[in-house]
C-alpha cells in the first residue's frame, strides 16, 4: 500500500473513533410537582436541582422531603442568576419558592472513552514507529551536506564538519571553510566523507588548510578569509541589559548553547544579547571569537518551499540556478532572517558601532569563527559585545575576546581518497576545475591527508561544491505555488502562517534532536 | 500545549457536568431574514413558546434568537476529552513531540497529528435538535428551564465567563 494510502486510511479510521458522540435528553427530567419526586431513587439520581421562580438555584446532594412536604433539606450550594455561589451547606429549599426541580441519572454518560484512547493510541504508535525509523536511518529524514567525520563510525549527529549547505544548484557552488576545532602533529589525518541525506553532492574540491602554531597557541579564521594566531582568549564576564543569562553557556566550545525560541507571529523579530569582557590591555590587536551554528529554521523553511513548488520544485530549481532574479528571490527569504550582528563599544567608543554580520548555513556542525575589531578599540580595556540576531534562528556555543598576534598563511593540503562505500572513480577533488566527485546517498570515502612535517597544525577543511536535492514523490502532492510566491515576496500573512507552524514544532524540536544524541565536539 | 488549545474551556466534564448550575452550551445556524446566515455559539439561558435567549460566547452579552429562524441546533453537554485519564494526556504530549524525530516528513506529519488529535481532543457528547429532541424538550437544558424569572435583567448576565476548569 502506498505510503499515503495508508496515512489517509489512518487519519479516517482515527478520526471515526473520535467522532462526537450523540445522547438521549431523556436521561435529564423535570418536575413541577414534589410528588412527583417522593419516590425517586436517589441512587440512580444523586443531585436534586431546585430552581427557584425568582431565578436562583439550589444543587443538592443527600436530599430528602421534610414530612410537612413544603421543603427538601439538603447538602449543597446555593446559587444566585449568575450562577456565583451564594452559600454552601446544610440548605432547605421552601417548596412554594421553586419553580421546577431537575435530576440527571447518573449513567447518563457513558464514560467509556475507549474509543478515543484507541484513536490516540494508534497515533502514538505510528509516530514512535516513523521517529524510530527516522532515528535509525537518519539520512532517509534528516536533509544534510556533505558531512566529515574524525571517526569512521559516527553518524550526522556528531558531525565535526558540513560542506557548502546553502548551495542548492550548480550557480550557487561556493566554498566552505569549517574549523575543524582541532590541531595535530601527526603526519597523516584521516577524514571521513559521507552522504547521509537523499541528495547527490557534487564536490569540486576538498582539501586541508594547515596552520602550524606553537604551544599555547590557536589559530582561528576570520570572516574576511585570513587565519590569525591567538594566544590568550577572555569569556565574557558580565551580561548587560538585564537580560538573566547563564554566562557558562558561552564560555566553551562544549555542546552547552545559547539558543531562543522564534517569535510566535514575525518570525524576523530580533533579539539583542550584550556582554561585558574583563579587562584585556596587552593585545595590540583584539577579536570577537564567535562558535555558532543555526538551528532548524532555514530546514525547515527550505524544505517548506520544496513542499510548496509540488513538481514545479525542479522548475523552481532551474530558475533559481539560471536566473539571478529567481536567485535573488529565493535569497530574500533567508536574508528576511539574516545574520548575527556583531555590535562593539568600549569606554572611549560609546556607542554601539556595527563591525560584521556573520552567518552559516547549517543545523548541524558548528561554525568558529572570529571579526577583527576596528583599529581604535586595540587600546582600549574594557570592550562590550552586542549580538543582534533573529530570535530562534542562531545557537551560541561560545563567544570570546582574543588578542591577535600575527596573521598566518596557510598550507593546502589534498586528499588521497579511499572508496569505503560507492561508486569506483579516480579522485577528481585536487582544485577547484569544475571536476567532480558524485556521491549518492550512503557513499563513504576516507580521505587521507599527509601534513608538512614536524610541526603543531591546526586544520581548516575546506569544501568547494554544490548539491541537488533529491525531490520526494510526498512532496508533490502538497504542491501551492500561490503560496511559495507569497512567501518568497515576503507576504506578511504567509510569513505569519509559517511561523505560527514553524511554533508549533519548534519549542520541543532542537533539545529532543541533540539532546539525546549529540555529545560534544572534539 | 496543544490539549490546551484545542480542548473546549466552555464545555464541563462528566463529574462537573452532574453539579453544573449554568445552561448547556448550543451551537447553531439561524436564517435571519436580514442578515442572512446568523451564528448561534454560547450558554442555553431560557427557551420561551417561539424564542430563545442565548448568552453569546462571542460577544458576551444575551441575544434573543427565533424558532421560525432557527437552521440547526446542537446542545453540547460535556467534553469527552476533560475525562481522560493520565495515560491519555501522556500520548498526547508524546504525539506533540514524536513529530519532531520525523525529519523532513514532519511537514507532513506534524499535520497529520494536529488533525487528528484536535479531533480527539474536541470530542463532544452532543445533541442534535431533531424529531427525537424536538424543541418542546429544549427547555431542559437552559439556565432557566422555567423562563426568564421574573425581574430578572437579561443586562446583568453579560460578561459573564463561561468556561470551566480544565
Amino acid at each position: 500500500m502506498r505510503f499515503f494510502q495508508f496515512i489517509c486510511v489512518a487519519i479516517v479510521g482515527i478520526l471515526c473513533l473520535s467522532c462526537n458522540k450523540y445522547q438521549s435528553h431523556v436521561y435529564r427530567k423535570m418536575y413541577s410537582q414534589v410528588t412527583e419526586i417522593e419516590n425517586i431513587d436517589s441512587s440512580q439520581y444523586k443531585y436534586l436541582k431546585a430552581h427557584f421562580k425568582d431565578g436562583r438555584v439550589a444543587m443538592l446532594n443527600s436530599w430528602e422531603i421534610n414530612e410537612a412536604e413544603d421543603s427538601i433539606i439538603g447538602q449543597g450550594g446555593m446559587f444566585d442568576i449568575k450562577r456565583d455561589l451564594k452559600a454552601y451547606g446544610r440548605i432547605g429549599v421552601a417548596i412554594s419558592d421553586v419553580s421546577l426541580f431537575e435530576t440527571n441519572h447518573k449513567d447518563f454518560i457513558d464514560s467509556d472513552n475507549g474509543d478515543l484512547i484507541t484513536g490516540l493510541a494508534i497515533l502514538t504508535t505510528m509516530n514512535t514507529v516513523f521517529a524510530t525509523f527516522c532515528i535509525t536511518v537518519p539520512k532517509a529524514c534528516f536533509g544534510s551536506c556533505p558531512t566529515f567525520y574524525f571517526e569512521p563510525d559516527k553518524d550526522v549527529y556528531y558531525a565535526d564538519a558540513e560542506g557548502f549547505s546553502n548551495a542548492i544548484v550548480p550557480s550557487m557552488q561556493n566554498t566552505d571553510i569549517d574549523d575543524l576545532n582541532k590541531s595535530s602533529s601527526n603526519d597523516i589525518v584521516k577524514l571521513y566523507l559521507k552522504n547521509e541525506a537523499l541528495e547527490t553532492h557534487m564536490i569540486d574540491d576538498i582539501h586541508l588548510e594547515t596552520i602550524p602554531i606553537q604551544e599555547g597557541e590557536r589559530a582561528y579564521m576570520s570572516i574576511d578569509g585570513e587565519y590569525v594566531i591567538s594566544g590568550r582568549q577572555e569569556s565574557p564576564i558580565k551580561v548587560l541589559g538585564g537580560n538573566p543569562m547563564n554566562l557558562d553557556l558561552f564560555r566553551n566550545t562544549d555542546a552547552n548553547e545559547y539558543f531562543s525560541t522564534t517569535d510566535s507571529f514575525q518570525l524576523e523579530t530580533k533579539e539583542v544579547l550584550e556582554f561585558q569582557f574583563a579587562p584585556f590591555r596587552q593585545a595590540d590587536s583584539k577579536a570577537i571569537l564567535i562558535n555558532f551554528r543555526q538551528t532548524f529554521l532555514t530546514t525547515y523553511l527550505f524544505y517548506e518551499c520544496l513542499s510548496l513548488a509540488g513538481d514545479e520544485a525542479t522548475d523552481f530549481l532551474s530558475q533559481v540556478n539560471l536566473s539571478d532574479k529567481s536567485q535573488k528571490h529565493y535569497d530574500r527569504i533567508f536574508k528576511k532572517l539574516g545574520r548575527i550582528e556583531v555590535l562593539v563599544q568600549s569606554e572611549s567608543n560609546s556607542g554601539w558601532e556595527k563591525i560584521a554580520e556573520i552567518g552559516e548555513t547549517g543545523p548541524i556542525a558548528r561554525n568558529t569563527q572570529v571579526v577583527r575589531l576596528p583599529e581604535q578599540f586595540n587600546s582600549e580595556e574594557q570592550i562590550q559585545v552586542r549580538l543582534r540576531m533573529t530570535k530562534g534562528h542562531w545557537r551560541i556555543d561560545q563567544l570570546g575576546l582574543i588578542n591577535v598576534k600575527k596573521v598566518a598563511q596557510p598550507t593546502n593540503v589534498w586528499p588521497q581518497l579511499k572508496i569505503l562505500r560507492g561508486e569506483n572513480i579516480e579522485s577528481k577533488l585536487k582544485g577547484v576545475d569544475n571536476t567532480y566527485l558524485s556521491t549518492f546517498p550512503g557513499d563513504e570515502y576516507e580521505l587521507i591527508f599527509e601534513l608538512p612535517e614536524g610541526q603543531n597544525h591546526q586544520l581548516f577543511l575546506s569544501s568547494t561544491g554544490y548539491y541537488l536535492e533529491w525531490l520526494r514523490k510526498e512532496w508533490l502532492e502538497e504542491k501551492d505555488i500561490p503560496k511559495l510566491k507569497k512567501l518568497i515576496r515576503g507576504d506578511k500573512r504567509t510569513w505569519e502562517e509559517v511561523a505560527r507552524d514553524f511554533k508549533e514544532v519548534e519549542a520541543q524540536m532542537e533539545s529532543d534532536f541533540w539532546s539525546s544524541k549529540y555529545n560534544g565536539v572534539q | 500545549m496543544a490539549s490546551s488549545c484545542v480542548i473546549p474551556k466552555y464545555l464541563p466534564s462528566s463529574d462537573e457536568f452532574n453539579t453544573t448550575v449554568r445552561g448547556s452550551h448550543v451551537k447553531g445556524l439561524q436564517i435571519h431574514p436580514q442578515f442572512e446566515y446568523r451564528k448561534i455559539d454560547g450558554e442555553l439561558i431560557a427557551v420561551e413558546n417561539d424564542t430563545f435567549y442565548v448568552l453569546d460566547r462571542r460577544f458576551k452579552q444575551v441575544r434573543v434568537h427565533y424558532k421560525s429562524d432557527l437552521k440547526t441546533l446542537r446542545v453540547f453537554l460535556t467534553s469527552r476529552a476533560k475525562d481522560l485519564s493520565g495515560g491519555a494526556n501522556t500520548m498526547n504530549v508524546l504525539n506533540a513531540v514524536l513529530p519532531i524525530g520525523h525529519g523532513w516528513w514532519m511537514v507532513f506529519t506534524y499535520p497529520i497529528n494536529w488533525i487528528v488529535t484536535a479531533s480527539i481532543l474536541q470530542s463532544k457528547y452532543v445533541m442534535r435538535l431533531n424529531e427525537e429532541f424536538s424543541w418542546p424538550s429544549l427547555y431542559k437544558f437552559a439556565r432557566f428551564p422555567q423562563g426568564i424569572p421574573e425581574g430578572v435583567d437579561l443586562k446583568d448576565l453579560n460578561e459573564v465567563d463561561l468556561s470551566y476548569s480544565q
